[in-house]
């Protein structure tokens, strides 16, 4: 006797600590806190398990298209940059469009917290150059003397990002897309009159989160509504800081892509022979 | 006076000084909320009496609180906790504690508190104006149906009386009257001298371009609108199309003497008295304090619900007279043949997000400019507990209705506002977000915590703008 056949859901998730967190697995210290997309399958559909690809995201224009290539550091520069997470040699290149995907996952995330993206002021070319803090004397020197800072990523750039990457996924994958938006609230800001302030972060996250669903209606993509899982949970209980969830939000987070992909048709039956 | 009993200290508690003079102020009998032997907490009203002023002889003038009268009450609190002793016979039951016949006998013992330190009693005026004179609910603190009620206290205190005026939607009802109806909740947290005053929904909505039409309302405007409306009335008492039925019904004992039309007469009545009248913004009150009846000035702070913006909103087309009514009201509170009034008469007015940005930024110009009062917009929670569109080209036209993106668009106008006029903001739904929005399932009608929690956040603008008495 043979045991079915497992179904096996392939997942690529571009993005940072909320596509990892959710689902790979959260980790608190040395301690998996929680492990994934697959402890939701392994109780709403067991025979079907998900492989998760995931790239770190230093934001969302610098996903080159199939073909495309970015303006970008030259490899020996980039090599040496200590760049952590977001190796300067990968930030503007992607493995998205290698392999078939069922489903491909973004975030806003990248673009609304990577503060610390510069343009290179010769050549152009743009670096997310993350804790600076603990660079080494000669890269800290570079940076200054090589590079500006571009600022927050302003809107109209991300949307423009989304509008070329989505169709571009449904077309060349034929996969679903997910975007993950951003829960807005801080725990403890308050801020009732912004009179003469710049704006802060969590209006910045609701224009963004706004802005996305109005292009989901028109690309149709799937929003993961990171927003309304902290509010419905309460962030003072599933929300560690903007970006971090606790591990209970992070699984409220998995559920809801489950969920999605179940609206989607990703778990039906496979249609049997006429 | 403080003595000691058996290692607790015992304070009496007497009637405290109040003054309407030339007035004579008298009082009905005592209600206790409290029991003996019940621990009570500082600023914890432990009863309460209805007040009346009585003239002088030959006096005929205007009274004071001539709008109030009917409901005015006083309730007590100690300024310390203890353990309450009521005194049994200063409660005579029945209409006694309900209508004022004894004069406000200053130092009065009413009672003792057991407490650590001396107590006096502090007084709460409560004041209700009734919508309908006739329509009488004594029940309890400011029970009964009242277009205005408000509270006013000293704690206490000498120096200038912050006003605070609440004018939002219900919403707003839980966060300022509180469980009590009666804004104790605010007495036990703002020292004073402070008035908090609430005008409700129930006729008008009070939206941004409802109130400004209000306030730039010329003689002439309310003229031609009275006229409109009396206009409207004559043709309603001359069609007695429906009148003989009832009366044959009401033979039978049956429809309970309730006349349909005459709920759409009155709800257009009260309307217009709004038109005629001053607007809740410029209105002046009178406090009763230690030192007499005192006349105190527009509101300070004025707080709306930017939920009021997006209620149905009409224009009469021959006088350009708007009103906001809640579509919940519309279905069930009116009655036909106001409904029929307003599809022949009035046009629907549709209000983007742009128009109610003008607006708040117009109303919060005039308002400075009038009053220098400060305008308070709660904004509005953007998520439900039931809302599940991971999809929103699911949704078609429907995506331009949907509450997570119409009220999220809104709670952006507004922050953006807060930066250009003298307005600040509620982050009702960062509030709600943070505890969590089963708190406030429907978006508007919260729990207890959440309750708090939209209190705290108003106590402490409050307190940054420098409001006297909070």
């Amino acid at each position: 006797m043979t045991a079915p056949a497992r179904r096996v859901l392939r997942i690529f998730a571009k993005g940072n600590v909320d596509v990892r967190d959710s689902l790979l697995w959260s980790r608190v210290g040395d301690r998996i806190e929680w492990n994934g997309i697959n402890e939701v399958l392994r109780v709403r559909h067991p025979g079907s398990i998900a492989k998760v690809r995931h790239e770190t995201c230093s934001r969302l224009d610098l996903i080159p298209l199939p073909g495309e290539t970015l303006p970008a550091p030259p490899v020996e520069l980039a090599r040496k940059l200590p760049c952590h997470a977001y190796p300067a040699d990968m930030q503007h290149r992607t493995a998205l469009f290698d392999a078939p995907a069922d489903a491909v996952v973004f975030s806003l995330q990248a673009d609304l917290l990577n503060m610390t993206m510069v343009r290179h002021r010769r050549e152009g070319w743009l670096l997310l150059a993350p804790d600076t803090a603990s660079w080494d004397a000669p890269s800290k020197d570079w940076l200054r003397r090589e590079c500006e800072s571009v600022g927050p990523t302003p809107l109209e750039t991300t949307l423009g990002s989304l509008q070329r990457l989505v169709p571009a996924v449904q077309e060349r994958l034929g996969a679903h897309v997910l975007v993950y938006n951003l829960s807005p609230v801080i725990p403890g800001e308050r801020i009732h009159c912004w009179l003469g302030a710049d704006d802060s972060l969590g209006l910045r996250v609701r224009r963004f989160n706004l802005a996305l669903a109005e292009l989901s209606a028109q690309l149709g993509f799937s929003v993961v509504d990171v927003e309304r899982i902290a509010a419905c949970a309460g962030a003072d209980r599933i929300k560690v800081d903007l970006p971090h969830l606790t591990p209970e939000g992070w699984k409220l987070v998995a559920e809801e892509v489950v969920r999605i992909l179940e609206e989607r048709g990703c778990f039906d039956p496979p249609e049997g022979p006429r | 006076m403080l003595r000691s009993a058996g290692g607790a200290s015992v304070s009496t508690l007497r009637l405290p000084m109040l003054h309407a003079s030339p007035f004579a102020l008298l009082r009905s009998g005592l209600r206790w909320l409290r029991r003996e032997g019940d621990v009570v907490s500082a600023r914890e009203p432990v009863a309460y009496v209805s007040v009346a002023l009585s003239p002088p002889k030959a006096h005929t003038g205007p009274m004071p609180f001539a709008e109030d009268m009917s409901d005015l009450q006083v309730a007590l609190a100690p300024s310390v906790g203890g353990v309450l002793r009521p005194q049994a016979d200063l409660s005579r039951g029945g209409f006694q504690d309900v209508v004022s016949s004894f004069h406000w006998d200053e130092g009065l013992a009413l009672g003792t508190l057991e407490s650590a330190e001396e107590t006096e009693l502090f007084p709460v005026m409560l004041a209700g104006r009734r919508g309908f004179d006739a329509g009488e609910g004594r029940g309890e603190l400011l029970s009964g149906w009242h277009d205005r009620t408000r509270a006013f206290w000293e704690g206490g205190r000498e120096g200038p009386v912050g006003t605070v005026l609440s004018l939002g939607t219900c919403e707003q009802t839980g966060v300022f009257r509180g469980e009590d109806f009666a804004f104790l909740e605010w007495f036990a947290r703002a020292p004073g001298p402070a008035q908090m005053i609430s005008i409700p929904d129930e006729r008008t909505v009070h939206s941004s371009a409802v109130l400004l039409q209000h306030l730039r309302r010329t003689p002439e405007e309310a003229r031609g609108i009275a006229e409109a409306v009396h206009a409207w009335i004559g043709e309603r008492i001359h069609d007695s199309a429906g009148y003989p039925a009832f009366l044959a019904e009401a033979r039978k004992g049956i429809r309970r003497g309730r006349w349909p039309d005459g709920q759409s007469l009155l709800f257009a009545l009260h309307l217009l008295a709004e038109v005629v009248g001053a607007s809740p913004l410029l209105e002046q009150t009178e406090l009763l304090t230690r030192r007499g009846v005192v006349d105190q000035g527009p509101p300070d702070v004025v707080v709306l619900s930017l939920g009021s913006e997006f209620s149905p909103h009409f224009r009469h087309r021959a006088t350009g007279w708007l009103i906001a009514i809640h579509d919940f009201r519309l279905r069930t509170f009116i009655g036909p043949a106001l409904r029929a009034w307003l599809k022949r008469d009035f046009e629907p007015v549709r209000r983007t997000v742009a128009d109610v940005e003008r607006d708040l930024g117009a109303l919060s110009e005039e308002l400075t400019a009038r009053t220098g009062g400060l305008l308070l917009v709660q904004n509005l929670i953007t998520t439900s507990p039931g809302d599940q569109v991971p999809n929103y080209s699911w949704l078609g036209d429907g995506f331009a209705e949907c509450p997570p993106v119409t009220h999220g668009a809104a709670n952006v106008m507004l922050s953006g506002l807060t930066r250009r006029r003298n307005l600040s903001m509620i982050d009702n739904d960062a509030l709600a977000a943070e505890l969590g929005v089963r708190l406030c399932p429907d978006r508007n009608h919260a729990a207890r915590p959440l309750i708090e929690a939209q209190r705290g956040e108003i106590h402490h603008i409050l307190r940054q703008s420098g409001v006297p008495g909070f």
